[in-house]
């Protein structure tokens, strides 16, 4: 891995969000954090380039898989991390097929510390 | 109307005077001065009794009495004579006359006898039908109904001994009642009349006398049993040109041979107990589907309900999660700080722990909402069941729990999701585990074999079994006797519905103290599938 990485977290809620910051601080990234779609499109806009996306599914401007389609426009080779507490996965698998993901870029909430930084790192590492 | 009555006398005298006397009696009178003209007359109209001299030109009376009796049974004669021996009139009597009368005859005498034979013609018939129709109506179970119309058919036909036989699924005829005969030899040698001749009269639809000794007549001579047969009348039990059985009657104390008269008796006797075996038969079909719909209701009705919870899950999940995202990764980031003291760390742990529960509850929550459609792939049952087993080896072993399993090589394969079953029987074993726990004997018996074109899987532990009020409990959501913390009452709604997913069925026999069994039923994979 070379250097720090830059990483948009989108979640709508404060303490999840709060959480992944506290988590990704020690493997020194650099992360920017946004609460909606909206807020993710400017944060896209703003940035140069990110290598790594980590967003909910839903959301309260929008679905998970419409910030993914943002944030390709302007990252095309970046890394996409889905985390969601909804439950049926199998019922959006072909939302999810045509946006070229599948369940393993899913990190299903609550999740283990260890699950989502090693998710993270492999991300990462798949995006270079 | 009155009855009809012929009178058949040469003496132009003899025949105005009956007619006269009889037609005052309000009975319709006709006359003969023949047997040749009375034969005529009879075959013209339906009489009910006949009055007729012996002694006659062209055709006498015994000659005409064969006749009649042949012809219509049911008509009733009375003879008169003038100079006539006992001889002639017994003779007559056994030819199936009703009296005789001596000539010249007192009129009194002549009309109480008129009255008598008419009623007994009436009556004999009648009797014998309402008995039957009786029985009918008293019972829908043959096992009620059929010796009670073997006993009546013995009444009715003055006979020994009757056997009613039926042909079982598999087209074979087997005694279904039999009254008179008390040792088995002797209803198994009627069941071999039956046999022999079942076939003839299922073929002509008509009924059989045969004619005693029967160890002269070839068909029979090797049966020993059935050489006190002095006169037997095989009747096919016949409904809508189809044979459902034998009614057999036999005299083998009596001198006399059935007869035509006794032929029409058994025909009357044996459409109605044809009659209501059908009905039995409807009965018995009505009773099998309304336990049918009754089971599809109640399977409707478990539908509905994991269905309906199924939603709720869904929603509170969701719900759910995401705080509990929060505690766990905050208790998990505190935990990471080196400061803390022992019973601080502790505590931490204990918030995790409960914290990693919740989410396990959830889990299951989720997996139950989820009815996923099942894939079909083709395998066979060891493939799913053994790795299953696998798993819990270990685990059984150390309980000193016997885990035995039979699954016959030729078992069909099924066309299932492994996977989902895999969870299906991992879900039974493991409850099966936990109802032998500490028990010296405790034994898991699993076994398959394949009926009507479905597989049957058999789990057995002789654990101490369910309450019979908890029976009906068992597959609905959250329904657990487990202690708390041991099970989220899923685990068999869950089986439930994967079992019904894939097109089977699901369900459970216990008794207290004996064990419990679950018997999974599965479509096996048919030829033609993919």
């Amino acid at each position: 891995m070379s250097g720090a990485k830059k990483i948009l977290v989108v979640e709508d809620e404060a303490v999840i969000r709060s959480i992944c910051r506290r988590i990704l601080a020690p493997l020194k990234h650099d992360a920017v954090f946004a609460s909606g779609i909206r807020e993710a499109a400017e944060k896209i806009d703003s940035s140069h380039r990110f290598d790594l996306l980590i967003t909910d599914m839903r959301l309260p401007d929008g679905d998970g898989l419409e910030a993914i389609s943002l944030f390709r426009e302007r990252n095309a080779r970046a890394a996409i991390l889905i985390m969601t507490g909804s439950p049926n996965p199998g019922a959006r698998a072909d939302r999810l097929q045509e946006a070229g993901l599948d369940e393993k870029d899913i990190l299903a909430k609550p999740f283990e510390i260890k699950d989502f930084e090693s998710l993270v790192r492999r991300k990462l590492e798949e995006a270079e | 109307m009155g009855a009809k009555i012929l009178v058949v006398d040469d003496e132009q005298g003899i025949r105005d005077l009956l007619s006269l006397e009889l037609g005052n009696r309000e009975y319709q009178v006709a006359t003969a001065a023949n047997g040749e003209e009375a034969l005529k007359k009879i075959s013209q109209e339906k009489f009910h009794l006949v009055i007729s001299d012996i002694k006659m030109p062209r055709m006498g009376g015994l000659e005409m009495l064969d006749a009649i009796k042949k012809a219509d049974p049911d008509i009733e004669v009375i003879m008169s004579t003038g100079y006539g021996t006992i001889e002639t009139a017994v003779s007559a009597m056994k030819m199936g006359a009703y009296d005789f009368i001596q000539k010249p005859f007192n009129l009194d005498e002549i009309l109480a006898l008129t009255e008598k034979a008419l009623e007994k013609n009436d009556l004999k018939t009648i009797l014998g039908i309402y008995e039957t129709s009786k029985a009918i109506f008293s019972s829908v179970k043959l096992e009620t109904l059929l010796p009670i119309m073997a006993e009546v058919s013995i009444r009715v036909l003055k006979a020994d001994d009757a056997s009613i036989m039926l042909l079982n699924g598999d087209g074979k005829l087997k005694v279904a009642a039999s009254m008179g005969l008390t040792d088995d030899d002797r209803a198994q040698a009627r069941l071999a009349l039956g046999e022999r001749v079942a076939g003839k009269a299922a073929e002509s639809g008509k009924p059989l006398i045969i004619t005693g000794p029967l160890e002269q007549d070839a068909r029979f001579s090797d049966v020993e049993s059935l050489r006190d047969i002095r006169s037997s009348i095989v009747f096919p039990l016949l409904l809508e040109g189809q044979v459902m059985g034998i009614l057999n009657i036999n005299r083998t104390s009596k001198t006399d041979s059935f007869g035509p008269c006794d032929l029409r008796h058994a025909t009357i006797l044996g459409s109605q107990i044809a009659q209501a075996v059908h009905n039995a038969k409807l009965y018995a079909e009505l009773e099998k589907k309304i336990v049918e719909i009754q089971q599809m209701q109640a399977q409707l009705v478990q539908t509905e309900k994991l269905a309906a919870v199924g939603q709720l899950a869904a929603g509170v999940a969701h719900e759910i999660n995401n705080p509990l995202t929060g505690i766990l990764g905050f208790t998990e980031i505190m935990l990471q700080n080196d400061g803390l003291s022992a019973e601080q760390r502790e505590d931490l742990e204990s918030i995790l722990h409960q914290s990693r529960r919740c989410r396990k509850i959830v889990q299951n929550l989720l997996q139950f909402s989820r009815r996923r459609k099942p894939k079909n792939e083709p395998i066979r049952l060891g493939e799913i069941l053994d790795p299953t087993l696998q798993l819990v080896q270990y685990d059984f072993r150390s309980a000193n729990i016997s885990l035995k399993t039979h699954i016959p090589e030729d078992l069909p394969l099924l066309c299932v999701d492994s996977s989902q079953l895999e969870q299906v029987f991992l879900n039974l074993v493991t409850n099966a585990r936990q109802a032998l726990e500490g028990r010296k004997d405790g034994a898991v018996f699993i076994n398959a074999a394949q009926k009507d074109g479905r597989v049957v899987i058999r789990f057995e532990d002789n654990g101490p079994g369910i309450a019979p009020e908890n029976l009906d409990k068992i597959f609905d959501p959250f329904f657990t006797t487990k202690p708390v913390g041991k099970g989220t009452g899923l685990g068999l709604s869950i089986s439930y519905g994967i079992i019904q997913e894939h097109k089977g069925s699901i369900h459970c026999e216990s008794r207290l103290g004996a064990g419990t069994a679950f018997i999974i039923e599965l479509p096996a994979r048919t030829e033609q599938a993919p």
